[in-house]
């Protein structure tokens, strides 16, 4: 294919695009609806997915020493800890940390320990497990390992707790796959009958060009730009639109999301990457949206 | 350069537009298909520049073998032949410029060439002032010019001409006929399907008729066989 032609299905997609305008706008903002949709999925799942593995890293495995722990130890256990791989961080706490940690935790439920002499909480090893080791059965193994030291009590994790979160993870990773399947589907449908109604309006013409000569993919061309147009700019649109609402909506969600976790929580738009991926998509499907409408009014 | 044996060509089952239709036009030559309407003389032109496929026999264009034809093949074929059709298929949304200059585009050519083809072919048929005129503001003779610009605006070594006289006046169909003489003096191989009698009688080439989807008679034959089965013209 020669650059000229390449300029020539441009200037013809995009003039067939002015041309039908109803119908182009009707079939761009609809894409733009349709990926609009599966973007604000996809904000909703980057953030809560970002938000828990800040969450997922804080789940650690922690060891209860014995009561009869003797302090000097610490660091031949560390040493021993080291020796698993999963393991990326080891931190001591001490009875008198554990008990600094609890005060300041819950000031004002200090009473809780008035009654009691002495300090009630054990000494453990707040173990960090490396990124490769979080998934549920490599931790299972891990704290079956550790359990076998003889100077721990008891080791702890937050089993049932990571286990929901990520089944609420992959749940959501289902719906998107599922959204964007039906809602790619529906793209390449709307755009399959905008570019099918230009093929039929000019069917006439397209028959002329066959019998002077016109190859195929010539023919196919302006049409394929015209899907792939279509398909850009409804992604192009369905971004703004949706950063539009991001602006707007984000603070306040912010807001009132903050008070009721009383923790402050970023949610953050689309990586570059992401978009780049959404406008590809459109594009993509606007190319092959056409192509699928092409084939039957295709033969010499 | 155009060879047909044995050629059948059936659009409905029980009835054959062309039977039994064997030919031989050799390079640079005029000749003209004439017959009655219904004869079958646009379906034979549409074998060879392959709109329609022969149900039988062979048929070679210019050294190719149509029905061995590859179907993305068709189309370079059909850029060494200019066909002026019966009924013009100028597009009507594009100036005469630009349905001249589209059968360039279709075929790669740069924008100068364009420019400078379109032009060349426009005054060779003597319309350069309608140059920015759209086909249905044009009168029948200029659309017939215009569609001659257009098939001959790539240089084809056949030219094929369905009715071009259809309906003009007898000095605009005198006009045309000097134009597409022309392009036969500079070496192309032209075939005209009319029925026309006046302007066949008058022009002195070549003549096949064709009755009925068989070939009844070949002037450049001195004896014609009762049956078009047979092979019946060869110069
Ligand atoms: N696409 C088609 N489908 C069915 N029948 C057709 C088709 N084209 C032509 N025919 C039939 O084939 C026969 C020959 O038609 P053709 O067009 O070749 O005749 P012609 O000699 O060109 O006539 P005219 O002088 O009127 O143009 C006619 O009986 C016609 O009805
Ligand atoms: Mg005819």
């Amino acid at each position: 294919m020669v650059f000229a032609d390449l300029v020539y299905f441009v200037q013809e997609g995009a003039r067939s695009i002015r041309h039908n305008k109803f119908i182009s706008v009707v079939a761009i903002v609809t894409i733009a609806f349709a990926l609009m949709i599966f973007g604000a999925f996809l904000i909703v799942y980057t953030n809560v997915s970002h938000m828990t593995e800040g969450w997922v890293r804080q789940v650690e495995v922690t060891a209860y020493v014995r009561e009869d722990f003797d302090p000097d130890r610490v660091d031949e256990i560390k040493k021993i800890l080291w020796e698993n791989r999963e393991i990326s961080r080891v931190q001591f706490v001490s009875k008198e940390e554990a008990l600094a940690r609890f005060q300041s935790g819950h000031e004002n439920a200090a009473y809780l320990l008035d009654g009691l002499e002495g300090n009630p909480l054990p000494a453990s090893f707040e173990i960090g497990l490396s990124k490769s080791a979080r998934s549920q059965g490599a931790v299972d193994q891990l704290v079956r390992k550790l359990s076998q030291i003889p100077d721990f009590e008891e080791v702890q994790y937050g089993k049932e707790w990571t286990r929901s979160l990520m089944t609420f993870l992959n749940i959501l990773r289902l719906i998107g796959f599922t959204l964007g399947g039906l809602l790619g589907v529906a793209i390449l449908f709307i755009i399959a009958n905008t570019v099918r109604l230009t093929v039929y309006a000019r069917r006439d013409e397209l028959a002329v060009m066959r019998l002077i000569g016109a190859t195929n993919n010539f023919i196919r061309g302006p049409f394929l730009m015209e899907g792939l147009f279509q398909g850009l700019i409804g992604a192009v649109l369905s971004l703004i639109t949706l950063f539009g609402i991001y602006h707007y909506w984000v603070p306040k969600l912010k807001h009132s999301a903050g008070v009721l976790l009383m923790q402050e929580i970023s949610i953050s738009f689309l990586s570059i990457s992401m978009l780049s991926w959404i406008v590809v998509a459109g594009m993509v499907l606007g190319f092959f949206g056409s192509l699928m409408s092409l084939g039957r009014f295709l033969k010499i | 350069m155009i060879r047909m044996v044995d050629v059948y060509k059936r659009y409905q089952k029980d009835y054959s537009a062309l039977k039994g239709i064997s030919l031989h036009v050799a390079k640079g030559e005029f000749v003209f298909i004439t017959g009655p309407s219904g004869a079958g003389k646009t379906t034979l032109l549409k074998l060879i520049y392959c709109e329609e496929q022969a149900d039988r026999g062979e048929i070679r264009v210019n050294g190719l073998n149509l029905a061995r034809l590859r179907r993305g093949s068709i189309p370079y074929l059909r850029r060494n032949i200019g066909v002026v059709f019966q009924d013009f298929k100028l597009i009507r949304s594009k100036s005469v410029f630009d349905n001249i200059a589209f059968a360039l585009r279709v075929i790669g050519a740069s924008k100068k060439e364009m420019k400078r083809r379109a032009w060349d072919v426009l005054r060779r048929v003597g319309l350069q002032h309608k140059i920015n005129g759209y086909p249905l503001r044009l009168s029948g003779g200029e659309q017939q010019r215009v569609a001659i610009a257009r098939a001959l605006v790539n240089d084809p070594v056949i030219l094929i001409a369905d009715e071009p006289t259809g309906n003009l006046d007898a000095v605009v169909a005198e006009e045309i006929m000097e134009i597409l003489n022309e392009i036969h003096m500079r070496g192309t191989t032209v075939l005209v399907a009319t029925h026309d009698m006046n302007i066949v009688e008058r022009m002195n080439k070549r003549v096949i008729r064709l009755e009925n989807g068989r070939c009844v008679s070949d002037s450049a034959l001195s004896d014609v066989p009762a049956s078009g089965s047979e092979v019946v013209g060869r110069v």
